[in-house]
């Protein structure tokens, strides 16, 4: 039973590395513009420093329990990004 | 991977990982180097999700940029082509999912088979057939069909890309095949075959030897 098994298994893979469907442009000049196109698009990328996005993203997550903070209503300058209604 | 340490040994090329210690230490233009020796592996994998050269080049210049970004990120704990085909097949997922592109023509007509058909029409029937199930899978079990099956890699490798466990990557393969199986066996006299495909068994067996 096993042995049936791998049998289709192995059938199977090999029948669809077979008929494979995709064909790669075999013209050498494609893989020279791609290249062309990536190092150009890389000439204006920079390799990002590690941590950077957590830097700032989550600079000061818990602002309001920094101690010194007066926390009576007006007291503090924190507002929102979404516009008053009126 | 012999043949690299020779290659390395002699100093006539540079691994990718010398390389992207070059380009982390400012030398830009080494990347090209990276670029050239994966991009047609890289393009061929986009393929398999994207059905169309322009796709599938978009996503091979968007995972390269990628990688150049997150460059510093990369540990080498892999190897650069495993993280490159990380980076790919999670491009070519987003993309799929935010324009939610369908490949499957609703027109088509499934190919019937007559008895009397000669074996090469029966193969492009069966071919025909088994790729619209490919296309069926859902993402994670095509991923790791078209990494096993086509590209060759072992299943670490696969979990690698896939950024899951081993055993994740191997079930996820195994649902893909079973899938395909029902309609495999549904289509295919295994005896007729037989006589044909015992030749190219050896070969085959050795290969997916590896605990399936």
């Amino acid at each position: 039973m096993k042995g049936k098994r791998f049998y289709v298994d192995t059938l199977l893979k090999e029948t669809l590395k077979k008929e494979d469907k995709v064909h790669l442009p075999s013209d050498p000049m494609f893989y020279e513009n791609m290249q062309t196109n990536i190092m150009a698009a890389i000439q204006h990328t920079e390799i990002e420093t590690q941590g950077s996005d957590q830097n700032i993203k989550w600079s000061k997550p818990w602002v309001f329990l920094e101690p010194g903070i007066n926390l009576e209503e007006g007291s503090i300058k924190l507002h929102s990004n979404k516009k008053s209604p009126l | 991977m012999g043949s690299e340490i020779d290659r390395r040994m002699s100093g006539e090329m540079k691994t990718d990982l010398q390389i992207v210690d070059d380009v982390r230490n400012g030398d830009r233009s080494s990347y090209s180097e990276l670029v050239k020796r994966h991009q047609k592996g890289l393009l061929r994998l986009s393929m398999r999700f994207m059905k169309d050269t322009d796709l599938a080049q978009d996503i091979v210049q968007e995972a390269f940029i990628k990688a150049y970004e997150k460059l510093n990120l990369f540990e080498a704990r892999a190897t650069f082509k495993s993280w490159l085909f990380q980076i790919a097949v999670n491009v070519a997922r987003n993309k799929l999912r935010e324009n939610k592109y369908h490949f499957t023509d609703i027109n088509d007509i499934e190919i019937g088979v007559e008895a009397t058909a000669d074996k090469g029409l029966i193969s492009n029937a069966l071919g025909d057939v088994l790729q619209k199930e490919v296309d069926k899978l859902p993402f994670k079990q095509k991923t790791a069909l078209v990494l096993r099956v086509y590209e060759d890699l072992s299943f670490a490798e696969i979990a690698e890309i896939m950024q899951c466990p081993y055993d994740t990557a191997k079930a996820n393969y195994r649902h893909a095949l079973l899938k395909l199986k029902s309609v495999f066996q549904s289509r295919v006299d295994l005896q007729t075959w037989g006589v044909d495909t015992t030749a190219t068994m050896g070969p085959m067996s050795t290969k997916f030897a590896e605990a399936e």
